[in-house]
């Protein structure tokens, strides 16, 4: 497990990371949300998405989840299996097309029995700086 | 027989399910190649001895239980919140339980929220996640 004072000071920015959206990418999400199988919805048939009243098919708002979940494991590490909380909102849709950068900056650390917790504001913007995902995430670090 | 999917039928309360999962390398595969991830403690061993799911992995649960009792036509996904306490351990059963724990109009539109809580076979607690949804989406077999 890291140590809390490792890289991670108050105010301090986590390395940012970037993924690009594509509707591949987006059918395979589908494909194992509907364990293998192939499907017409929202987000891999834009027609699908206009009866909706969406502009075209979108990505699933879980998806990002994954990836910040990721992204935090990269930077907690076993505090994140033990110990890992996320709490985002969905506030802008994702399309294919989008690259997408996921970002976090250390907002506070308190003692946890005999670890330090280590909160941080996480986010995802998209290539325009918008922000599709905001929320806090915070994992164990030694202390 | 599915219920039709109206703020009025929908039950504060209400267990959507309760099924249990084995964690298996297929699973895992799938999850990670999902959200693109090749860590190694999904792919060949981890700190906890052996491998492990994405901490994600039931990402897709949610929604699939609320399915089984609902004839859900589209809703969006607003919040996401996951609090991980131990490892996915491959090889184990994990016992999901899916509840409807609230409902409420914001802005005139309907909104739920449901909460999972996974359990492995040793009754550790593997995760909760809280998810939101706007209701009002149509047409569209949404994710």
């Amino acid at each position: 497990m890291m140590k809390a004072h490792e890289n991670l000071e108050i105010g301090s920015a986590v390395a940012p990371r970037e993924y690009r959206i594509t509707q591949e990418k987006i059918n395979t999400y589908s494909r194992y949300a509907f364990h293998g199988k192939d499907t017409k919805n929202i987000h891999t048939d834009d027609e699908v998405a206009r009866r909706a009243g969406l502009p075209r098919a979108l990505a699933q708002g879980r998806y990002p989840v994954g990836y910040l979940s990721e992204y935090l494991l990269d930077v907690f590490g076993e505090g994140w299996i033990r110990g890992g909380k996320l709490d985002v909102s969905l506030v802008k849709p994702i399309f294919p097309g989008d690259t997408l950068t996921l970002r976090g900056v250390v907002r506070e650390k308190l003692p946890e029995g005999t670890f330090t917790r280590i909160i941080l504001d996480v986010w995802i913007e998209n290539q325009n700086g918008e922000k599709a995902t905001v929320g806090s995430a915070s994992g164990l670090a030694e202390s | 027989m599915r219920k039709p999917f109206s703020y009025e039928s929908i039950q504060v309360g209400e267990e959507l399910g309760r099924k249990e999962i084995l964690i298996t390398d297929e699973m895992i595969r799938a999850c990670a190649d999902a959200i693109e991830s090749r860590h190694p403690w999904y792919f060949e061993d981890s700190p906890f001895g052996g491998r492990i799911a994405p901490p994600t992995f039931l990402d897709n649960d949610t929604l699939r239980m609320l399915d089984e009792n609902y004839e859900r036509f589209g809703s969006l996904h607003a919040k996401q919140a996951w609090e991980f306490s131990n490892p996915a351990r491959m090889g184990k059963k994990v016992t999901v339980t899916v509840r409807l724990i609230d409902k409420y109009m914001k802005r005139e539109r309907p909104w739920i929220v449901m909460e999972l809580l996974a359990v492995d076979e040793d009754g550790l607690e593997i995760c909760r996640g809280r998810h939101t949804s706007l209701m009002s989406l149509k047409g569209g077999a949404a994710q």
